[in-house]
């Protein structure tokens, strides 16, 4: 797939992803794909100031690859294609295995991006420095009304807090054999000194626990 | 799960969110949404010759897109319909598209489910609903027949007459679906 770098911008997807699809696959492979680049063409944006006597500038020359939108902290990969980067990092972060340029395929490299800034660009910070952003927001999946049979059980689970405590006696005793919370995070803010308290006062109740039942059998 | 949580450190559920932050992004909503209302916009205008799609009611992640069979080959004069149901992580992750209309190839299933690797492992965030449309619609044209979903249509596609002559009597059990 790297022997493909586009030349170029966008109207080389046809060609390249061309070749990126004849590598032997489970899948179907199509050898014509259609070119993203043409749709582009149909949203004549008005250049923004400059240009108004000649042809109209086509702002969306200037759209981002991922987001469709004009790219907002622009990069450009160096293959030159143009993301805004924050649409470009998420693509990198989804791809585990190979990262890609979504437009033809060569190989992506954080670190060989490059950032572009216009004139007009107030702070020349490297968008490459602001990211991790903020947590996006999630849309859940809409769920099926539920059978009838299942009601009474969805409205338990929609109760937001069930915290059911095995810590003490005579639970602890069993916990061990139960295992039920093996991948327990340990909270950090209990210092060691209350682990150790707790530990302390585990034991005396065991220690009565076994008292209780040693007197049981005796008697 | 038993959770032994005191109710301050339960509190703090932004640390789970972060977590699946990590494994697997998913794009604000709203980018989505603005992205597929985007692809609307570029559809509509583009009128493109064969293929359409819109949002099937109110959902903007569900749209139902209609191809019309390749010219020169054996689906000629044929309308597909096809569902496209965009995940929330789109365009970083393909849609899910499958045939409504029953259809007869090599790799399409006989549950619609459509083996094209674009929509699989050869995903790019690049491809929008017109490619994918394009691409399903040069599909059903040029099938490959090496990794065949429905082996029966796999082996009968050398004989095209023949194939024509099964298709047409396909569509005629299938008229109402």
């Amino acid at each position: 797939m790297d022997s493909a770098p586009s030349k170029g911008g966008n109207n080389s997807i046809g060609k390249t992803t061309d070749t990126a699809l004849t590598q032997s696959t489970a899948c179907t492979t199509v050898s014509t794909v259609a070119k993203p680049g043409s749709s582009g063409s149909t949203e004549p944006n008005s250049g923004t100031g400059a240009a108004d006597a000649e042809e109209p500038i086509d702002a969306s020359v200037y759209e981002c690859n991922i987001c469709f939108d004009i790219a907002q902290e622009a990069v450009v990969t160096m293959c030159g294609h143009l993301f805004c980067w924050p649409c470009l990092h998420q693509w990198l972060v989804t791809r585990h295995r190979v990262k890609l340029c979504p437009v033809c395929k060569g190989s992506v490299n954080k670190n060989k991006v490059i950032p572009i800034y216009g004139r007009n660009c107030k702070q020349q910070v490297d968008p490459r420095k602001k990211i991790p952003q903020r947590p996006a927001g999630q849309r859940g999946e809409p769920v099926l009304a539920p059978v009838a049979l299942n009601s009474p059980r969805v409205e338990l689970a929609g109760e937001a807090h069930m915290v059911y405590n095995l810590n003490y006696f005579p639970f602890n005793l069993v916990r061990p054999f139960i295992n039920l919370d093996a991948q327990r995070p340990i909270p950090d803010n209990r210092d060691s000194q209350q682990i150790n308290d707790e530990n302390t006062i585990s034991r005396v109740f065991l220690f009565v626990a076994l008292l209780c039942i040693v007197w049981l059998i005796l008697g | 799960m038993a959770q032994n949580i005191s109710p301050e450190q339960s509190g703090g559920a932004g640390g789970s969110t972060k977590h699946t932050d990590d494994s697997m992004p998913v794009k604000d909503n709203h980018a989505v949404s603005k992205r597929l209302h985007k692809e609307l916009m570029n559809l509509m205008m583009a009128n493109e010759k064969g293929i359409s799609a819109f949002p099937d009611g109110e959902n903007i992640f569900k749209w139902v897109g209609t191809i019309a069979g390749p010219l020169n080959t054996v689906y000629a004069g044929q309308t597909y319909r096809l569902s496209l149901d965009f995940p929330n992580s789109y365009p970083y992750a393909a849609p899910v598209v499958k045939f409504l209309t029953s259809c007869f190839h090599p790799n399409v299933d006989l549950q619609g489910s459509i083996c094209l690797d674009i929509l699989k492992d050869k995903w790019s965030a690049l491809y929008d609903v017109r490619t994918i449309l394009l691409s399903i619609q040069s599909l059903l044209g040029e099938p490959n027949n090496e990794s065949p979903l429905n082996a029966q249509a796999a082996m009968m596609w050398n004989d095209q007459k023949e194939y024509k002559k099964y298709l047409d009597a396909f569509y005629e059990k299938h008229k109402d679906t």
